[in-house]
Protein backbone atom coordinates (compact mmCIF):
# COMPACT_ATOMS: atom_id res chain seq x y z
CA UNK A 1 0.00 0.00 0.00
CA UNK A 2 2.57 2.51 1.14
CA UNK A 3 4.54 1.27 -2.33
CA UNK A 4 1.86 2.87 -4.13
CA UNK A 5 1.35 5.86 -2.52
CA UNK A 6 5.23 6.40 -2.97
CA UNK A 7 4.87 6.04 -6.51
CA UNK A 8 1.63 7.91 -6.98
CA UNK A 9 3.32 10.74 -5.49
CA UNK A 10 6.43 10.26 -7.46
CA UNK A 11 4.85 10.42 -10.28
CA UNK A 12 2.75 13.46 -9.94
CA UNK A 13 6.27 15.59 -8.96
CA UNK A 14 7.70 14.29 -11.33
CA UNK A 15 6.98 17.23 -13.85
CA UNK A 16 9.31 19.64 -11.97
CA UNK A 17 12.51 18.67 -11.95
CA UNK A 18 13.65 17.43 -8.26
CA UNK A 19 15.88 19.27 -5.96
CA UNK A 20 16.40 16.93 -3.48
CA UNK A 21 16.25 13.24 -4.18
CA UNK A 22 16.43 10.88 -0.58
CA UNK A 23 17.31 7.14 -0.57
CA UNK A 24 18.03 6.19 2.76
CA UNK A 25 18.20 2.57 3.19
CA UNK A 26 19.19 2.63 7.12
CA UNK A 27 20.42 4.64 10.21
CA UNK A 28 20.83 2.93 13.13
CA UNK A 29 21.97 4.56 16.51
CA UNK A 30 24.17 2.34 18.26
CA UNK A 31 23.77 2.47 21.92
CA UNK A 32 26.00 0.71 25.09
CA UNK A 33 24.02 -2.85 24.47
CA UNK A 34 21.61 -2.36 21.69
CA UNK A 35 21.43 -0.09 18.45
CA UNK A 36 18.75 1.12 17.75
CA UNK A 37 17.07 1.77 14.63
CA UNK A 38 16.23 5.24 13.73
CA UNK A 39 15.28 5.26 9.69
CA UNK A 40 14.22 2.50 7.70
CA UNK A 41 13.89 2.19 3.86
CA UNK A 42 13.36 5.90 3.26
CA UNK A 43 12.93 7.27 0.22
CA UNK A 44 11.40 10.86 -0.93
CA UNK A 45 12.40 13.33 -3.79
CA UNK A 46 11.52 17.24 -3.55
CA UNK A 47 10.73 19.24 -6.28
CA UNK A 48 12.65 22.34 -7.01
CA UNK A 49 10.10 24.99 -5.63
CA UNK A 50 7.54 22.79 -3.76
CA UNK A 51 7.31 23.16 0.29
CA UNK A 52 7.39 19.70 1.65
CA UNK A 53 6.80 18.95 5.46
CA UNK A 54 7.66 15.91 7.41
CA UNK A 55 5.11 15.35 10.49
CA UNK A 56 5.21 12.25 12.83
CA UNK A 57 5.38 10.78 16.16
CA UNK A 58 7.92 12.51 18.21
CA UNK A 59 11.08 9.71 18.09
CA UNK A 60 10.21 8.51 14.53
CA UNK A 61 13.23 10.36 13.18
CA UNK A 62 12.09 13.26 11.37
CA UNK A 63 14.86 15.52 13.43
CA UNK A 64 17.31 12.91 12.23
CA UNK A 65 16.62 12.86 8.91
CA UNK A 66 16.41 16.31 8.59
CA UNK A 67 20.20 16.46 9.97
CA UNK A 68 20.86 13.99 7.42
CA UNK A 69 19.73 16.61 4.12
CA UNK A 70 21.80 19.10 6.23
CA UNK A 71 24.69 17.15 6.00
CA UNK A 72 24.88 17.44 9.89
CA UNK A 73 24.90 13.42 10.13
CA UNK A 74 26.76 11.27 7.46
CA UNK A 75 26.18 8.14 9.29
CA UNK A 76 23.45 6.47 7.29
CA UNK A 77 23.01 3.71 4.29
CA UNK A 78 21.59 5.29 1.21
CA UNK A 79 22.18 8.51 -0.39
CA UNK A 80 21.49 11.91 -0.42
CA UNK A 81 21.20 13.72 -3.87
CA UNK A 82 20.70 17.72 -4.49
CA UNK A 83 20.68 18.42 -8.02
CA UNK A 84 21.66 15.17 -8.74
CA UNK A 85 25.00 15.36 -6.82
CA UNK A 86 25.62 13.02 -3.66
CA UNK A 87 26.12 15.39 -0.48
CA UNK A 88 28.28 14.70 2.10
CA UNK A 89 28.17 17.54 4.97
CA UNK A 90 27.01 20.62 5.26
CA UNK A 91 26.73 23.12 2.22
CA UNK A 92 25.66 26.78 1.29
CA UNK A 93 23.13 24.67 -1.17
CA UNK A 94 21.33 24.63 2.24
CA UNK A 95 20.16 27.19 4.66
CA UNK A 96 19.25 25.63 8.10
CA UNK A 97 17.23 27.09 10.87
CA UNK A 98 16.97 25.18 13.90
CA UNK A 99 13.99 24.81 16.57
CA UNK A 100 16.06 27.40 18.85
CA UNK A 101 16.83 30.53 17.29
CA UNK A 102 21.09 29.63 17.59
CA UNK A 103 21.89 33.05 17.21
CA UNK A 104 25.19 34.32 17.95
CA UNK A 105 24.73 36.34 21.52
CA UNK A 106 28.02 38.09 21.26
CA UNK A 107 27.29 39.10 17.66
CA UNK A 108 24.51 42.15 16.93
CA UNK A 109 20.82 41.21 15.09
CA UNK A 110 23.00 42.49 11.69
CA UNK A 111 26.17 40.92 12.50
CA UNK A 112 24.81 37.85 12.82
CA UNK A 113 23.13 37.69 9.51
CA UNK A 114 26.23 39.18 7.58
CA UNK A 115 28.65 36.17 9.77
CA UNK A 116 26.30 33.62 7.63
CA UNK A 117 27.93 35.71 4.00
CA UNK A 118 30.99 37.11 5.46
CA UNK A 119 33.50 36.95 2.56
CA UNK A 120 31.50 35.78 0.12
CA UNK A 121 28.17 38.06 -1.00
CA UNK A 122 27.86 41.63 -0.80
CA UNK A 123 27.32 43.10 2.65
CA UNK A 124 24.00 45.22 0.95
CA UNK A 125 22.67 41.79 0.87
CA UNK A 126 22.25 41.75 4.89
CA UNK A 127 20.32 44.50 4.82
CA UNK A 128 17.78 44.03 1.88
CA UNK A 129 17.67 40.22 4.03
CA UNK A 130 16.84 42.12 7.77
CA UNK A 131 14.30 44.35 5.43
CA UNK A 132 12.56 40.84 4.11
CA UNK A 133 12.01 39.55 7.88
CA UNK A 134 10.91 43.08 9.14
CA UNK A 135 13.96 44.02 11.06
CA UNK A 136 15.99 46.68 9.76
CA UNK A 137 14.75 48.70 12.77
CA UNK A 138 16.15 46.41 15.12
CA UNK A 139 19.74 45.50 13.18
CA UNK A 140 21.61 47.04 15.93
CA UNK A 141 19.80 45.20 18.47
CA UNK A 142 21.71 42.16 20.81
CA UNK A 143 20.12 38.86 20.27
CA UNK A 144 19.15 39.13 24.12
CA UNK A 145 16.87 42.09 23.41
CA UNK A 146 14.53 40.20 21.20
CA UNK A 147 11.23 38.48 21.26
CA UNK A 148 11.09 34.60 20.70
CA UNK A 149 9.67 35.50 17.54
CA UNK A 150 12.01 38.33 15.92
CA UNK A 151 15.30 35.79 16.72
CA UNK A 152 13.33 33.42 14.55
CA UNK A 153 13.44 35.61 12.03
CA UNK A 154 16.73 36.73 12.36
CA UNK A 155 17.73 32.87 12.19
CA UNK A 156 15.86 32.78 8.72
CA UNK A 157 17.09 36.22 7.37
CA UNK A 158 20.38 34.11 8.31
CA UNK A 159 19.55 31.11 6.85
CA UNK A 160 18.35 32.43 3.54
CA UNK A 161 21.04 35.37 3.22
CA UNK A 162 23.70 33.22 1.50
CA UNK A 163 20.62 32.17 -0.88
CA UNK A 164 20.26 28.61 -0.82
CA UNK A 165 18.01 26.58 -2.94
CA UNK A 166 17.00 24.61 0.17
CA UNK A 167 15.73 25.87 3.18
CA UNK A 168 15.56 23.51 6.35
CA UNK A 169 13.36 23.91 8.76
CA UNK A 170 13.64 21.64 11.76
CA UNK A 171 10.42 23.25 13.96
CA UNK A 172 11.50 26.58 13.23
CA UNK A 173 7.98 28.13 15.59
CA UNK A 174 7.55 24.98 17.98
CA UNK A 175 8.70 27.32 21.11
CA UNK A 176 6.10 30.41 20.04
CA UNK A 177 3.13 31.24 20.94
CA UNK A 178 -0.07 30.71 19.05
CA UNK A 179 -0.58 33.87 17.91
CA UNK A 180 2.99 34.65 16.83
CA UNK A 181 3.16 30.90 15.26
CA UNK A 182 0.56 31.96 13.01
CA UNK A 183 1.79 35.09 11.97
CA UNK A 184 5.63 33.59 11.47
CA UNK A 185 3.97 30.96 8.85
CA UNK A 186 2.29 33.52 6.66
CA UNK A 187 5.46 35.49 6.99
CA UNK A 188 7.63 32.35 5.79
CA UNK A 189 5.49 31.20 3.08
CA UNK A 190 5.72 34.87 1.97
CA UNK A 191 9.38 34.87 1.70
CA UNK A 192 9.90 31.19 0.69
CA UNK A 193 7.79 32.41 -2.06
CA UNK A 194 8.98 35.67 -2.91
CA UNK A 195 12.66 33.80 -2.96
CA UNK A 196 11.64 31.24 -5.12
CA UNK A 197 13.17 28.89 -2.52
CA UNK A 198 12.48 25.25 -2.12
CA UNK A 199 11.58 23.91 1.60
CA UNK A 200 11.45 21.17 3.62
CA UNK A 201 9.89 21.52 6.95
CA UNK A 202 9.93 19.42 9.83
CA UNK A 203 6.52 19.91 12.24
CA UNK A 204 4.47 18.07 14.94
CA UNK A 205 1.47 20.30 14.12
CA UNK A 206 -0.76 19.02 11.41
CA UNK A 207 -2.31 22.46 10.82
CA UNK A 208 1.24 23.97 10.12
CA UNK A 209 2.03 21.28 7.47
CA UNK A 210 -1.25 21.52 6.17
CA UNK A 211 -0.96 25.81 5.76
CA UNK A 212 1.78 25.94 4.08
CA UNK A 213 2.97 22.38 2.36
CA UNK A 214 2.41 21.37 -1.42
CA UNK A 215 3.25 17.63 0.36
CA UNK A 216 3.06 16.27 3.19
CA UNK A 217 5.57 13.10 4.56
CA UNK A 218 3.49 11.40 7.23
CA UNK A 219 6.13 9.15 9.28
CA UNK A 220 5.66 6.78 11.42
CA UNK A 221 7.78 5.69 14.72
CA UNK A 222 10.08 2.59 15.40
CA UNK A 223 11.54 2.51 13.18
CA UNK A 224 11.04 5.54 11.45
CA UNK A 225 9.67 5.58 7.94
CA UNK A 226 7.18 7.05 5.60
CA UNK A 227 4.17 6.14 6.29
CA UNK A 228 2.32 8.22 3.46
CA UNK A 229 3.03 11.05 1.56
CA UNK A 230 -0.12 13.22 1.11
CA UNK A 231 -0.73 16.02 -1.56
CA UNK A 232 -2.18 18.63 -0.38
CA UNK A 233 -4.06 20.57 -3.62
CA UNK A 234 -5.56 23.68 -1.29
CA UNK A 235 -5.97 26.80 -2.70
CA UNK A 236 -3.98 29.81 -0.92
CA UNK A 237 -4.30 31.17 1.47
CA UNK A 238 -5.52 28.51 3.53
CA UNK A 239 -8.01 27.98 6.37
CA UNK A 240 -8.31 26.05 8.88
CA UNK A 241 -11.92 25.41 8.31
CA UNK A 242 -12.13 24.81 5.28
CA UNK A 243 -13.89 21.12 3.93
CA UNK A 244 -11.00 19.91 2.40
CA UNK A 245 -8.60 20.94 5.08
CA UNK A 246 -10.41 19.35 7.54
CA UNK A 247 -10.70 16.36 5.49
CA UNK A 248 -6.68 15.80 4.93
CA UNK A 249 -6.15 16.76 8.37
CA UNK A 250 -8.60 13.45 9.44
CA UNK A 251 -6.59 11.64 6.61
CA UNK A 252 -3.76 12.43 8.50
CA UNK A 253 -4.33 11.56 11.69
CA UNK A 254 -6.03 8.57 10.64
CA UNK A 255 -2.81 7.40 9.84
CA UNK A 256 -0.49 8.81 12.63
CA UNK A 257 -3.34 6.80 15.04
CA UNK A 258 -2.35 3.75 12.92
CA UNK A 259 1.55 3.75 13.79
CA UNK B 1 12.86 49.78 69.59
CA UNK B 2 11.09 50.02 66.20
CA UNK B 3 13.36 52.71 65.42
CA UNK B 4 16.36 50.36 65.49
CA UNK B 5 15.42 48.11 63.45
CA UNK B 6 13.95 50.31 60.85
CA UNK B 7 17.53 51.80 60.80
CA UNK B 8 19.40 48.66 60.31
CA UNK B 9 17.17 47.48 57.32
CA UNK B 10 17.68 50.76 55.35
CA UNK B 11 21.57 50.03 56.07
CA UNK B 12 21.62 46.72 54.81
CA UNK B 13 19.00 47.90 51.62
CA UNK B 14 21.20 49.39 49.40
CA UNK B 15 20.41 50.26 46.08
CA UNK B 16 19.51 47.92 43.03
CA UNK B 17 17.64 45.13 42.57
CA UNK B 18 17.41 44.03 45.94
CA UNK B 19 15.74 47.99 46.81
CA UNK B 20 12.52 47.00 46.02
CA UNK B 21 12.16 44.62 49.16
CA UNK B 22 13.44 47.11 51.13
CA UNK B 23 11.19 49.87 53.12
CA UNK B 24 10.44 52.91 51.80
CA UNK B 25 12.66 55.98 53.27
CA UNK B 26 12.65 59.31 52.33
CA UNK B 27 15.09 59.88 49.71
CA UNK B 28 17.56 62.63 51.84
CA UNK B 29 17.80 60.00 54.37
CA UNK B 30 18.43 57.23 52.51
CA UNK B 31 21.39 58.32 50.89
CA UNK B 32 22.57 59.62 54.68
CA UNK B 33 22.30 55.86 55.39
CA UNK B 34 24.09 54.51 52.87
CA UNK B 35 27.00 56.93 53.03
CA UNK B 36 27.33 56.06 56.27
CA UNK B 37 26.92 52.08 55.81
CA UNK B 38 29.92 52.55 53.17
CA UNK B 39 32.23 54.43 56.80
CA UNK B 40 31.49 52.27 59.50
CA UNK B 41 34.46 49.36 58.94
CA UNK B 42 36.92 51.76 57.39
CA UNK B 43 36.38 54.57 59.99
CA UNK B 44 35.99 51.83 63.03
CA UNK B 45 39.33 50.29 62.19
CA UNK B 46 41.18 53.79 61.98
CA UNK B 47 39.41 54.30 65.28
CA UNK B 48 40.66 51.14 66.70
CA UNK B 49 44.57 51.45 65.50
CA UNK B 50 44.59 55.02 66.40
CA UNK B 51 43.58 54.48 70.02
CA UNK B 52 45.76 50.94 69.76
CA UNK B 53 49.29 52.86 68.99
CA UNK B 54 48.18 55.91 71.51
CA UNK B 55 47.20 53.58 74.82
CA UNK B 56 50.50 51.45 74.22
CA UNK B 57 48.80 48.11 73.33
CA UNK B 58 50.89 47.75 70.15
CA UNK B 59 54.38 49.12 70.45
CA UNK B 60 54.22 52.64 69.29
CA UNK B 61 58.33 52.53 68.02
CA UNK B 62 56.92 50.06 65.70
CA UNK B 63 53.51 51.13 64.65
CA UNK B 64 53.02 54.02 63.17
CA UNK B 65 49.51 55.76 64.08
CA UNK B 66 47.34 56.93 61.67
CA UNK B 67 48.43 60.57 61.63
CA UNK B 68 51.86 59.93 61.40
CA UNK B 69 51.37 57.91 58.20
CA UNK B 70 48.61 60.66 56.34
CA UNK B 71 51.46 62.79 57.25
CA UNK B 72 54.25 60.58 55.96
CA UNK B 73 52.39 59.78 52.95
CA UNK B 74 51.81 63.71 51.92
CA UNK B 75 55.72 63.78 52.66
CA UNK B 76 56.65 61.08 50.16
CA UNK B 77 54.20 62.34 47.66
CA UNK B 78 55.46 65.53 47.51
CA UNK B 79 59.21 64.52 47.34
CA UNK B 80 58.35 62.38 44.64
CA UNK B 81 59.84 59.18 46.07
CA UNK B 82 56.47 57.28 46.50
CA UNK B 83 55.83 57.93 42.55
CA UNK B 84 58.78 56.23 41.59
CA UNK B 85 58.48 53.11 43.51
CA UNK B 86 54.70 53.30 42.13
CA UNK B 87 55.85 53.21 38.48
CA UNK B 88 58.76 50.86 38.95
CA UNK B 89 56.53 48.53 40.34
CA UNK B 90 53.58 49.16 37.95
CA UNK B 91 56.23 48.37 35.12
CA UNK B 92 56.82 44.95 36.37
CA UNK B 93 53.59 44.33 36.92
CA UNK B 94 51.90 45.44 33.30
CA UNK B 95 54.51 43.62 31.66
CA UNK B 96 54.31 39.89 33.60
CA UNK B 97 50.52 40.14 33.24
CA UNK B 98 50.18 41.39 29.73
CA UNK B 99 53.18 38.39 28.56
CA UNK B 100 51.54 36.14 30.77
CA UNK B 101 47.81 36.60 29.99
CA UNK B 102 48.24 36.88 25.89
CA UNK B 103 50.40 33.39 26.17
CA UNK B 104 48.10 31.89 28.64
CA UNK B 105 45.11 32.91 26.10
CA UNK B 106 46.98 31.76 23.45
CA UNK B 107 47.84 28.41 24.30
CA UNK B 108 44.40 27.49 26.29
CA UNK B 109 43.12 28.35 22.81
CA UNK B 110 45.02 25.84 21.51
CA UNK B 111 44.63 23.37 23.87
CA UNK B 112 41.02 23.62 23.81
CA UNK B 113 39.93 23.91 20.55
CA UNK B 114 42.40 21.23 19.29
CA UNK B 115 42.89 17.55 20.32
CA UNK B 116 46.20 17.47 18.76
CA UNK B 117 47.35 20.31 21.23
CA UNK B 118 45.96 18.75 24.06
CA UNK B 119 47.47 15.76 23.83
CA UNK B 120 50.71 17.52 22.97
CA UNK B 121 51.16 20.13 25.65
CA UNK B 122 47.95 19.46 28.09
CA UNK B 123 49.67 16.61 30.20
CA UNK B 124 52.48 18.33 31.12
CA UNK B 125 51.41 21.89 32.21
CA UNK B 126 48.67 19.82 34.60
CA UNK B 127 51.33 18.07 36.32
CA UNK B 128 53.38 21.59 36.47
CA UNK B 129 50.51 23.17 37.61
CA UNK B 130 50.04 22.38 41.13
CA UNK B 131 53.62 24.29 41.56
CA UNK B 132 52.76 27.55 43.26
CA UNK B 133 54.29 30.26 41.31
CA UNK B 134 56.29 31.26 44.76
CA UNK B 135 58.38 28.29 44.59
CA UNK B 136 59.86 28.81 41.17
CA UNK B 137 61.31 32.11 42.43
CA UNK B 138 65.09 29.74 43.46
CA UNK B 139 65.43 28.20 39.63
CA UNK B 140 63.91 31.72 37.84
CA UNK B 141 67.09 33.85 40.06
CA UNK B 142 69.60 30.72 39.46
CA UNK B 143 68.44 31.09 35.54
CA UNK B 144 67.99 34.80 34.93
CA UNK B 145 69.51 36.29 37.62
CA UNK B 146 67.77 39.01 39.75
CA UNK B 147 67.69 41.53 37.75
CA UNK B 148 63.96 42.57 35.94
CA UNK B 149 63.71 39.65 34.00
CA UNK B 150 63.10 37.46 36.38
CA UNK B 151 60.43 39.44 38.07
CA UNK B 152 58.47 39.77 35.08
CA UNK B 153 59.09 36.29 34.42
CA UNK B 154 57.35 35.41 37.78
CA UNK B 155 54.50 37.51 37.46
CA UNK B 156 54.12 36.12 33.77
CA UNK B 157 54.09 32.62 35.50
CA UNK B 158 51.55 33.20 37.84
CA UNK B 159 49.28 35.14 34.99
CA UNK B 160 49.67 32.23 32.35
CA UNK B 161 48.71 29.37 34.65
CA UNK B 162 45.70 30.95 35.77
CA UNK B 163 44.67 32.46 31.67
CA UNK B 164 45.81 28.94 30.50
CA UNK B 165 43.07 26.90 32.66
CA UNK B 166 40.13 29.06 31.97
CA UNK B 167 40.97 30.29 28.34
CA UNK B 168 41.07 26.45 27.78
CA UNK B 169 38.07 25.46 30.11
CA UNK B 170 35.88 27.97 28.34
CA UNK B 171 36.58 27.34 25.05
CA UNK B 172 35.51 23.89 25.77
CA UNK B 173 32.20 24.89 27.72
CA UNK B 174 31.33 26.97 24.23
CA UNK B 175 27.27 25.47 22.94
CA UNK B 176 27.71 22.85 20.91
CA UNK B 177 24.91 23.85 19.05
CA UNK B 178 26.37 27.53 17.87
CA UNK B 179 29.57 25.10 17.13
CA UNK B 180 26.89 23.40 14.44
CA UNK B 181 25.94 26.72 13.47
CA UNK B 182 29.17 27.86 12.10
CA UNK B 183 29.66 24.25 10.61
CA UNK B 184 26.57 24.79 8.63
CA UNK B 185 27.34 27.72 7.76
CA UNK B 186 30.80 26.10 6.46
CA UNK B 187 33.34 28.17 8.68
CA UNK B 188 36.88 27.81 8.62
CA UNK B 189 38.41 26.24 12.13
CA UNK B 190 40.01 29.93 12.31
CA UNK B 191 37.32 31.63 11.81
CA UNK B 192 35.29 29.63 14.15
CA UNK B 193 37.99 29.68 17.02
CA UNK B 194 38.18 33.68 16.09
CA UNK B 195 34.01 34.25 16.45
CA UNK B 196 32.84 31.54 17.85
CA UNK B 197 34.89 29.76 20.50
CA UNK B 198 36.82 32.80 21.55
CA UNK B 199 33.97 34.97 22.42
CA UNK B 200 32.08 32.33 24.22
CA UNK B 201 34.97 31.84 26.20
CA UNK B 202 35.31 35.55 26.58
CA UNK B 203 33.41 35.62 29.80
CA UNK B 204 35.39 33.23 32.05
CA UNK B 205 39.07 34.53 30.26
CA UNK B 206 37.97 38.06 31.56
CA UNK B 207 37.62 36.42 35.56
CA UNK B 208 40.63 34.50 35.21
CA UNK B 209 42.47 38.21 34.46
CA UNK B 210 40.87 39.22 37.44
CA UNK B 211 42.18 36.16 39.64
CA UNK B 212 45.28 36.66 37.58
CA UNK B 213 45.87 40.58 38.36
CA UNK B 214 45.29 39.78 42.22
CA UNK B 215 48.20 36.89 41.80
CA UNK B 216 50.69 39.29 39.94
CA UNK B 217 49.99 42.09 42.85
CA UNK B 218 51.25 38.96 45.29
CA UNK B 219 54.05 37.86 43.00
CA UNK B 220 55.59 41.34 42.62
CA UNK B 221 55.75 41.79 46.28
CA UNK B 222 57.45 38.34 46.81
CA UNK B 223 59.75 39.59 43.99
CA UNK B 224 60.41 42.55 45.19
CA UNK B 225 61.10 41.75 48.89
CA UNK B 226 63.36 38.61 47.98
CA UNK B 227 65.53 40.47 45.24
CA UNK B 228 64.92 44.14 44.58
CA UNK B 229 66.44 47.50 45.45
CA UNK B 230 63.40 49.57 44.07
CA UNK B 231 59.57 49.17 44.12
CA UNK B 232 56.87 49.26 46.38
CA UNK B 233 57.78 45.37 47.65
CA UNK B 234 61.36 46.63 48.17
CA UNK B 235 60.10 49.90 49.89
CA UNK B 236 57.83 48.03 52.28
CA UNK B 237 60.52 45.90 53.53
CA UNK B 238 63.81 48.42 53.45
CA UNK B 239 61.29 50.24 55.68
CA UNK B 240 61.07 47.60 58.07
CA UNK B 241 64.83 47.01 58.22
CA UNK B 242 65.19 50.54 58.75
CA UNK B 243 62.72 50.92 61.31
CA UNK B 244 60.45 53.16 59.72
CA UNK B 245 57.28 52.48 60.64
CA UNK B 246 54.88 54.89 58.77
CA UNK B 247 56.65 54.35 55.50
CA UNK B 248 56.08 50.61 55.45
CA UNK B 249 52.08 51.36 56.25
CA UNK B 250 52.57 54.26 53.42
CA UNK B 251 53.67 51.13 51.17
CA UNK B 252 51.14 49.09 52.15
CA UNK B 253 48.17 51.30 51.14
CA UNK B 254 49.54 52.30 48.00
CA UNK B 255 49.62 48.96 47.32
CA UNK B 256 46.14 48.40 48.53
CA UNK B 257 44.92 51.32 46.20
CA UNK B 258 46.35 50.50 43.19
CA UNK B 259 45.56 46.95 43.29
CA UNK B 260 41.79 47.84 43.93
CA UNK B 261 42.10 50.42 40.79
CA UNK B 262 43.58 47.57 38.69
CA UNK B 263 41.14 45.45 38.88
CA UNK B 264 38.04 47.93 38.61
CA UNK B 265 39.76 49.02 35.47
CA UNK B 266 39.90 45.35 34.32
CA UNK B 267 36.28 44.95 35.70
CA UNK B 268 35.54 47.43 33.27
CA UNK B 269 36.95 46.96 30.51
CA UNK B 270 35.26 43.15 30.88
CA UNK B 271 31.97 44.67 31.60
CA UNK B 272 32.01 46.53 28.21
CA UNK B 273 33.49 43.73 26.42
CA UNK B 274 30.62 41.16 27.49
CA UNK B 275 28.01 43.52 27.31
CA UNK B 276 26.18 40.92 24.97
CA UNK B 277 25.41 38.91 28.45
CA UNK B 278 22.08 38.54 29.51
CA UNK B 279 22.77 38.34 32.95
CA UNK B 280 21.25 39.20 36.24
CA UNK B 281 24.18 41.45 37.22
CA UNK B 282 23.06 41.54 40.65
Amino acid sequence: MTAIQTTETLERSARRPDLLSAEIEGKTFSGRDRAQHVLDRIAFTVAAGAFVSIVGPSGCGKTTLLRCVAGLDTDYRGSIRINGRPIHGPGLDRGVVFQEPRLFPWMMVEENVAFACEGRADQTRVRELLALVSLEKARRRWPKQLSGGMSQRVALARALVNLPELLLLDEPFGALDNFTRARMQAELYRIVQQKGVTALLVTHDIDEALILSDQILVMEANPGRIARIVPVDLARPRNRNDTGFITLRGEIEAVLSTC
Amino acid sequence: MTDVIAVETSVINDDGPHAAFGSRRSGEGRQRLRLLSYLVVPVGLLVVWDLSVRYDVVPSTLIAAPLDVAERLVQLLASGRLEHQVVVSLARLAQGFLYGSILGVAVGTAVGASPLASRLIEPTLLTMLPIPAVAWVPLLIVLFGIGETSKVLLIALGSFCTLFLHTAHGIRNADRKLVEVAYVLGKSRALLIRRVLLPAALPEIFAASRIAMALSWALLIVAEVIASSSGLGWFIWDARNFNRPADMIVGMIAIGVLGKLSDALLGQVANFATRWRDTYGG
